[in-house]
């Protein structure tokens, strides 16, 4: 069952169910594949997140009603869902950028060594991207690995340093405010504003794989 | 080409804004004041696409490299061209070497200065708009400094004009802002959506473009609520734990997980961008069908008048 509300005046919000699970994430991703593909005039743009979809509208072009109609009517293949991939992301865990790790390392009782294979054993699902431009919510960490964020956050921090916040792990896209316990860095643009084939590493449903590297080769790191 | 001998208080280049990128966590931004941005444009003969400068409070100081035709809408900050005073809402001939600074602002909040041909920029994603939180667009993403030189487009024949004094900024120390139901309404209880409805809510000095924090009578759900980051459209209001609702603008990040108690109707979101800090807003309740008619009569106005000749 699809929950439909209006939002705003010039949005409709879909909802595909109450949690977040596999299934929802790929009703979500489906209909923003064939909203795509459909390439409807009046539809300005989309916004995916873990159980929701936002369909932004243009008032001057459909009414509420009209879209309602239109939605309600879509044969939506929950098949096609676009290209899934999996990015492979290498991470620096050197101290010089794991300026959190010994805390980690305090809160969770695992080595630093423990906590690198941990972060980069297992890939992590992308369940959607937001917060900043090409940033996204990892899906599935280690519980081994969960650790508060810092009771006040730092006032800058700079793209690429990689993070743990309570249950989530990430990657900083921009340099920005933030509370995550750094545990490392990747060279790797996550986002990235002069390359306009690619200005976002990784999409919603693709995978993410961590891998870890050295210092010399973070600094000999070419894109 | 202009360039800048004084920056002024935070001046941007900006356009309609980056759409089709949120998807990936993009957010829209452009500017605030659509309505004047449009106007400004309309001024100098341009599409309504063009880059503009968004001048808040305190104007910029400009050197005209070559002679120019400009407009200037929105908040009124008693522009000089060469130490004379000059209006706004009207065309303006700018002869070469002239100066352009800005007194006091007198009213609203943003100022909208457009040139005949507009300003030659890269886009960046679809648009010039100048997004700072992720140095994107403008001149390297920040906002315009002592020394920058930006080169004007040629400009196309057109007549001078005049905004319908109609259209002129309406800023006000109470605005009355017209909301429809958030998707979280629901979650708050009865008192505080009394107190959202009937009491004014303060513009916090912490405001930007990404938003308006506001002060007043604090909001509250029934239960803790914990929800999964959703969408962030224009004019959203989203009550984080402290109770105080933040109305969200153009620069806001696109998901957001605290509840959405209400949304801005389209028709009202360029009123708004002209409120300063330290002016009120009243949150008054419509339906869905005045709300489009609101922006349907608004659109048709502004047709009429944009594209009548």
């Amino acid at each position: 069952m699809i929950g439909y509300q209006n939002f705003g005046d010039a949005a409709i919000l879909l909802t595909f169910g109450e949690v977040y699970t596999e299934k929802v994430q790929l009703e979500v991703r489906a209909w923003a594949a064939h909203l795509r593909k459909v390439n409807l005039s009046y539809v300005a743009d989309l916004i995916p997140a873990y159980t929701t979809l936002t369909i932004l509208y243009k008032p001057s072009e459909i009414s509420y009603e009209e879209l309602l109609l239109v939605l309600k009517g879509m044969k939506v293949d929950p098949g096609v869902i676009g290209p899934e991939r999996v990015v492979k992301i290498p991470v620096c865990y050197d101290p010089v950028f794991g300026i959190d790790m010994q805390h980690v390392v305090a809160h969770t009782g695992l080595s630093a060594s423990q906590i690198i294979r941990l972060h980069t054993e297992q890939p992590y699902r992308v369940s959607m991207l937001g917060f900043t431009p090409g940033f996204f919510y990892l899906a599935g960490m280690d519980k081994r690995l969960f650790c508060p964020r810092k009771e006040s956050p730092r006032l800058r921090i700079e793209s690429g340093a990689v993070g743990i916040a309570g249950e989530q792990t990430g990657v900083y896209s921009v340099d920005s405010p933030g509370g995550w316990q750094l545990i490392g860095k990747t060279p790797v643009p996550i986002f990235d504003r002069f390359n306009k084939d690619a200005h976002f590493l990784v999409n919603q449903g693709d995978t993410v794989q961590f891998y870890s590297i050295d210092l010399e080769e973070f600094k000999n790191y070419k894109r | 080409m202009i360039s800048i001998t004084q920056p002024g208080f935070y001046t941007l280049i900006q356009d309609a804004g980056r759409a089709h990128y949120r998807s990936y966590g993009m957010p829209l931004s452009g500017v605030l004041d659509t309505d004047a941005y449009r106007l400004a444009n309309w001024l100098v003969g341009n599409t309504k696409q063009e880059a503009v400068l968004e001048i808040t409070l305190k104007g910029p100081v400009l050197k005209f490299h070559s002679a120019a035709m400009i407009g200037i809408t929105g908040a009124d900050l008693q522009p000089l061209l060469n130490g004379k005073p000059v209006p706004v809402n009207q065309t303006l001939s700018v002869p070469k070497d002239a100066v352009l600074q800005f007194g006091k602002c007198i009213k609203g909040c943003r100022a909208y200065l457009a040139f005949s041909g507009g300003l030659c920029l890269p886009k960046m994603m679809g648009s010039t708009a100048t997004y700072t939180e992720a140095k994107v667009g403008g001149l390297s993403g920040v906002p315009l400094q002592k020394g920058d030189c930006i080169p004007l487009g040629n400009p196309k024949a057109f007549q001078l004009r005049k905004v319908p004094s109609r259209l002129h900024c309406k800023a006000t120390k109470t605005l009355a802002v017209r909301v429809l139901p958030g998707p979280e309404n629901t979650l708050f209880d009865k008192k505080s959506l009394v107190s959202f409805e009937t009491s004014e809510y303060k513009i916090a000095t912490a405001s930007n473009r990404m938003g308006y924090r506001m002060e007043g009578l604090a909001l509250q759900t029934f239960h803790p609520v914990n929800l999964l980051s959703s969408g962030i459209v224009p004019g959203t209001i989203q009550v984080p734990p402290n109770g105080q609702p933040i109305v969200l603008l153009a620069d806001a990040q696109t998901t957001g997980g605290y509840p959405r108690i209400a949304n801005v109707i389209s028709a009202d979101l360029s009123f708004l961008a002209q409120q300063k800090p330290g002016d009120y807003l009243r949150f008054r309740m419509v339906t869905l069908a005045q709300a489009h008619d609101l922006w349907i009569q608004k659109e048709n106005m502004f047709a009429k008048l944009l594209d009548a000749d």
